[in-house]
């Protein structure tokens, strides 16, 4: 296959891809009045709460990581260390705080559901479902992704604080650089907030919807389970992306 | 109390054993190296099925990091007037962390749960125990070629990626900021050197080990049927995103 041939190719299944996803999410919104309550606060539960640790760990890292590049670079290039406080807050809420956290949850949580939904897939579960009259959409996908929509914004808020805890250790222990200094919130702005708690949003829809897409379409046995996890993993991410990019234009037009 | 002394207990033995297998997969690539006898159909196999194979997502993981940058960026320089630094700091946030990062994860994504779900499968199916009657090590026929093209894969993946990442870093500079394409790139070349760009490349190469090492534990500790690989899959996911940030984390901060 040419090169064009395969961008030709990549763009017909992402079309296709994105159709189907909207239909999901019709589907979803039709099956909102008859949704399974308790099974909704676990789903947000198992996205959220089971992520605590990992999600620290991970956003601990990146605080760290990213402000001891800033400062190396701030050392090299304005030779004042007072601007990485507060810029690093804003960008972590505007940015990094939302997508990490998104790709992480993609991985932990997303892959899980690809592997549950697509174990009760290839095992006719799912199908026996049908059988028995009850709706796969309303009762595996609907609570999965109104969970989501409520478990992210909390292990976003999470995941940015602890980084920007580590981002004061490093900035400190590394750099010299005092609380006072280091704590300043002058720089975020109505804005930054709007587009942080759009992107966890958007991303809390996502994650589920991709991932039980993936998971209900799974078939071939085990290594089907398997291949559904992957394309769960990397449909999610680059979701995020997209939505990153989108929310973050409309954003930069809208507010500034 | 002691639920959650237990729970403690439980996933600290948890991550040590996991720890040490992933020593021990480390230990025995490093044995199998000497004398080298890798199997090279399966060495070309696998370079084509892990490099070429992930170009499409690469390409376009690549094209949404410029985007993001360049937009992220905006508003400071509008702020600031310091249109001469967009390519600058695209160019360094790409080369140095976010480029590698989000690539490595999503090779992580893709490669690594792809690479889980076989060895996973092969185990639970038993064919790994078959390799091992017929007297064929599996380190030698399977392992010691995915690794290596693992590591070769991901480093000249980011080479590719950066590129685009750059391109379209440079197209949204042009649209949303108006900056022309050869101040853009001017910007890049004065400011960075082949360090700067290199130190990704190493990083790279160093995630691509990562994820082959913790893709090949839990895919030769998977047990239990289709969950089982279902499971394999997901902790290798969450395992490899852990094990990148912490390279990452150790790259930045111990070798500077």
């Amino acid at each position: 296959m040419t090169f064009v041939a395969k961008v030709g190719r990549a763009a017909i299944d992402g079309g296709g891809n994105a159709r189907e996803l909207g239909s999901l999410l019709l589907k979803v919104t039709q099956a909102l009045g008859r949704l399974e309550r308790p099974e909704m606060f676990r789903q947000a539960f198992a996205l959220a709460n089971s992520s605590i640790f990992f999600i620290v760990v991970i956003m601990g890292f990146t605080g760290a990581i990213l402000v001891v590049q800033a400062c190396m670079q701030g050392q090299r290039v304005i030779g004042d260390l007072g601007i990485i406080g507060p810029g690093f807050l804003q960008l972590m809420v505007r940015e990094f705080g939302p997508t990490i956290v998104a790709f992480m949850i993609a991985a932990r949580y997303g892959a899980g559901v690809a592997a549950e939904l697509g174990a009760m897939t290839i095992t006719e579960q799912v199908d026996a479902l049908r059988m028995a009259g009850a709706d796969p959409v309303g009762y595996l996908v609907a609570p999965r992704v109104t969970g989501g929509l409520m478990g992210m914004l909390p292990i976003v808020v999470l995941g940015t604080g602890v980084a920007f805890l580590t981002g004061y250790v490093a900035a400190h222990y590394g750099f010299g650089v005092g609380w006072d200094t280091y704590f300043r919130m002058n720089l975020v702005e109505y804005g930054d907030v709007v587009i942080a708690v759009a992107k966890s949003l958007a991303y809390g829809i996502a994650i589920p919807l991709v991932s039980c897409r993936a998971g209900l379409s799974a078939f071939g046995g085990a290594p089907g389970v398997g291949k559904a996890t992957t394309r769960a993993v990397i449909g999610s991410c680059i979701t995020v992306l997209l939505l990153d990019v989108v929310i973050g234009g409309i954003g930069y037009l809208v507010f500034w | 109390m002691t639920a959650l002394l237990a729970s403690i207990g439980a996933v600290s033995l948890r991550v040590t054993a996991d720890a040490g297998g992933m020593t021990m997969v480390l230990a025995r690539l490093l044995r199998s190296l000497v004398p080298p006898r890798i199997d090279r159909a399966e060495l070309f196999r696998s370079l084509r099925s892990f490099g070429e194979q992930s170009l499409p997502i690469v390409i376009a993981t690549g094209a949404f990091t410029g985007m993001i940058m360049v937009l992220q960026g905006a508003i400071y320089v509008d702020q600031f007037g310091v249109y001469n630094l967009v390519g600058w700091y695209t160019g360094f946030a790409t080369f140095r962390e976010i480029g590698p990062m989000l690539i490595g994860l999503m090779f992580s994504g893709r490669v690594g749960a792809n690479n889980a779900s076989e060895l996973a499968t092969m185990r639970v199916t038993e064919q790994i125990d078959a390799l091992r009657v017929l007297a064929i090590d599996p380190y030698e026929a399977l392992i010691l070629p995915r690794t290596i093209s693992m590591i070769v894969a991901l480093g000249a993946l980011v080479i590719y990626g950066n590129l685009v990442a750059i391109l379209s870093g440079a197209l949204c500079a042009k649209l949303l900021l108006n900056v022309e394409y050869g101040f853009f790139f001017q910007s890049l070349v004065e400011r960075l050197g082949p360090a700067d760009f290199l130190i990704g490349v190493e990083k790279a190469l160093l995630y691509g080990l990562v994820v082959a090492i913790v893709s090949t534990h839990f895919g030769l500790t998977a047990r239990g049927g289709a969950s089982g690989v279902g499971r394999a899959v997901n902790a290798q996911v969450v395992a490899a995103a852990v094990g990148l940030f912490l390279v990452d984390y150790l790259m930045t901060s111990v070798v500077h």
